[in-house]
């Protein structure tokens, strides 16, 4: 990164004066980078910074190869990067599993970054295959969401210490990520309100005999036992301490409703992907299922009056993140691309599929974007994060505003977040005693 | 320049002589010729086929951690996969599912060959009408899979047309997500691997043997039965063996048009991977492997292929 940023900049002193940049001979993190082709240069302190339109950056000898899901690792956000930075980015879209499986058997080797479920992470953190990276190194960190850095914010799990334990190496001095917070947003129902003709308002509707054979979920053992047992404990219907790290007793108990319910034809299909959940629910093969945002904003994209629900009981929260190999080659890149991706361009592209950014420095990329509203009255941020007209209750179709309403809203009504249980081995047993039954 | 002229004739007789010695050697030995050949397929089998298989034994000893396997050796898995009445549910499962595939492609192929080889005279249609059940196979399986989800769903063409012919008043649900709907798929996915040995057991029935069964006053039926069914046994065993096979190992169609609320065997794998069990993931699929032996084994003791 020196050698080319001081080569770059000396070739263009020749050509635009620009002496500051070359007589510094410094680059990237900690002083002026003059980045930008001859004839327009844009002064920025850091590469990763934001670059006007027409505008690319020299191509660096350093390149990011990232692994991740295909809501995160998009052509379009790495082409962005690759413009901003001049960093060559490559990445590989996989599902969680085999991301974290590739990973162990070697892939940290071939890859700089991974974009994971925080849930998930711990197996390559205790495997010492990603790097800690120090919180100086990302520096919009400093516009971070509290829930992010401090115990005492909305959505902070005193008894698991979610999401704290999972981003620091120390959650008490928050010296160094151990996975950086990329996206993060929280789980619920989705359903067709055309069809169902009434708000679904709990998780209990899933397992309502009023919608028999009219139900998907999800193929989880965690996932779905957990929102289950969220429901259960919420209602006293069981005795359950902590539905995201339920005992062996208390995930039999609820596995065994699950059974009983499927054995009565309560679900017409376990779903498995995305994609099938999108078909299944604008299809109408099913009215409602335990689904994600971005499936909802999907199925209503096809015209589909579908809906995603406010449960009593509480969403389901989680988050993904940005991890760095260990040994990369690249160290410098994959820093660029973690302060990329939370310089607020990036945060306000997944805006629209539901996603919050865990900065708020997107904030003013959707205040400046009026894209989503039909009627143009809410700007993107209004909409994504203040929820729009949606904090009045909803009537029908089309729904005006963010289903479920504002940021805040949505994060003061968490039921829990989606931890690696202890017991994860039983909760699979088990969840194949379901799947069999 | 006359010199390598000169020379050359003498370097090819001597290269012609080596050779002329090993092929004598090669005749003398013909074992050693016998295992030059098998050699590289060997060794090929035993770098991408018989490693893995072996790793996946190994690792079905050890035990799951979060970051990995640890080589920490224990029965554990099979106890508790073999103890478990979830295990032999699924697998009772598995074998209703393939066994009721191929009777139902049994069904469905034997008319289709016979077709093709009796009712279809001219060669270019009895190519045009195989070429018709390979097409379809060009394409790839999940693919072909996917594609039922048009058909049988509840806007689907199936449930359009009869709502169209007022045959229905609501969609029919049972055409998706059921056992019935994976059923279909299976049928459709695997009676290619049936007609084709069927069809080439048919053609290797002696023509005067079908004219002195006509002769002789046998109906149809008593032809099928008493001549057409003993003498494409070759084939009905081969096509049996690659349907049984392909069954055994089925996980997508169950997925995706059967709603994934019946898992098999190979599913089963798979949602162990899900959540990093790879110790009990190797222990199934060194279980569902033995099981696919026992079965071929058993299947080829009915009838010996060698003789096809």
């Amino acid at each position: 990164m020196s050698d080319e940023g001081t080569r770059v900049s000396r070739r263009e002193f020749v050509h635009t004066g620009l002496q500051l940049g070359a007589a510094l001979g410094v680059s990237g993190l900690g002083g002026l980078t003059i980045v930008g082709e001859a004839g327009a240069q844009t002064k920025r302190q850091y590469p990763w910074e934001s670059l006007p339109a027409g505008e690319t950056a020299p191509p660096t000898k350093l390149q990011l190869r990232t692994i991740g899901l295909g809501v995160s690792v998009q052509d379009r956000f790495l082409r962005e990067f690759e413009r901003r930075t001049g960093h060559k980015a490559t990445g590989k879209v996989t599902g969680l599993t085999p991301m974290i499986t590739e990973w162990l058997a070697g892939a940290y080797r071939n890859y700089d970054t991974n974009e994971t479920n925080a849930n998930r992470n711990a197996a390559l953190w205790n495997a010492k295959l990603l790097q800690a990276i120090p919180v100086d190194k990302v520096v919009p960190w400093k516009s971070a969401r509290d829930l992010f850095t401090s115990p005492k914010a909305l959505g902070h799990d005193e008894v698991s210490g979610w999401p704290l334990v999972e981003i620091w190496v120390n959650p008490k001095t928050q010296q160094e990520f151990k996975l950086v917070p990329q996206f993060f947003n929280c789980d619920s129902i989705g359903y067709r309100y055309d069809l169902i003709k009434e708000d679904v308002t709990s998780w209990g509707s899933l397992v309502d005999p009023k919608y028999k054979g009219k139900v998907g979920i999800l193929n989880d053992s965690l996932l779905t036992p957990g929102w289950c047992a969220g429901y259960m404990k919420k209602n006293n219907l069981a005795q359950i301490k902590r539905s995201d790290n339920m005992t062996r007793k208390e995930v039999d108990t609820v596995i065994d409703f699950l059974i009983k319910r499927k054995r009565e034809g309560q679900f017409r299909a376990i779903w498995e992907d995305y994609g099938q959940c999108v078909n299944m629910l604008a299809s109408g093969e099913i009215w409602l299922a335990d689904s994600w945002n971005p499936v909802v904003e999907d199925v209503k994209k096809q015209g589909v009056v579908c809906k995603y629900a406010f449960p009593k009981e509480g969403f389901t929260a989680w988050f993904h993140g940005v991890a760095v190999a260990k040994d990369t080659p690249n160290l410098q890149a994959a820093i660029d691309y973690v302060n990329f991706c939370l310089e607020g361009w990036w945060g306000a592209q997944v805006a629209p599929q539901g996603y919050y950014s865990p900065t708020t420095t997107c904030e003013s990329y959707l205040k400046a974007s009026k894209r989503t509203d039909p009627q143009g009255r809410f700007n993107d941020y209004e909409w994504w994060y203040l929820g729009g007209e949606s904090e009045e209750p909803k009537k029908g179709w089309p729904i005006r505003g963010r289903d479920t309403g504002s940021f805040r809203k949505r994060w003061s009504n968490v039921m829990h977040w989606m931890v690696w249980p202890d017991d994860a081995d039983y909760y699979a047993k088990r969840w194949n005693d379901f799947l069999s039954a | 320049m006359l010199e390598p002229i000169a020379k050359a004739p003498a370097v090819e007789v001597s290269t012609t002589l080596v050779v002329r010695r090993r092929v004598a050697f090669l005749d003398r030995h013909p074992g050693v010729a016998s295992w030059l050949l098998v050699l590289p397929g060997t060794l090929w089998m035993m770098l991408f086929v018989g490693i893995p298989l072996a790793s996946i034994v190994l690792f079905s000893f050890w035990r799951s951690g979060f970051a990995g396997l640890v080589p920490d050796y224990n029965v554990e898995n099979y106890a508790a996969l073999l103890g478990g009445r979830t295990f032999w549910r699924i697998t009772l499962w598995t074998y209703e599912v393939v066994i009721m595939a191929l009777a139902g492609v049994i069904v469905l192929a034997y008319p289709a060959a016979y077709a093709i080889w009796r009712v279809v005279r001219d060669d270019r249609w009895k190519t045009a009408v195989l070429l018709l059940c390979i097409v379809p196979f060009w394409t790839s399986y999940l693919t072909r899979t996917i594609t039922w989800l048009p058909m049988f769903g509840r806007e689907g063409v199936v449930n359009r047309v009869l709502l169209a012919l007022g045959v229905i008043g609501e969609p029919l649900e049972i055409l998706l997500y059921t056992p019935y709907s994976m059923m279909w798929g299976l049928w459709s996915l695997y009676i290619v691997f049936m007609i084709g040995p069927l069809y080439h057991s048919m053609t290797k029935i002696d023509e005067d043997v079908m004219s002195a069964a006509a002769m002789l006053g046998a109906t149809p039926v008593r032809t099928f039965f008493h001549i057409v069914l003993p003498l494409t046994r070759p084939g009905l065993m081969a096509g049996s063996l690659f349907v049984m096979v392909l069954g055994l190992g089925e996980f997508f169609t169950e997925r995706v048009i059967g709603g994934a609320q019946n898992p098999m065997l190979a599913g089963l794998i798979l949602r162990q991977i899900d959540i990093f069990q790879w110790a009990s993931a190797s222990a199934i699929a060194v279980t569902l492997t033995v099981l696919t032996l026992v079965t071929v084994s058993a299947m080829l003791r009915l009838f010996d292929l060698r003789k096809v």
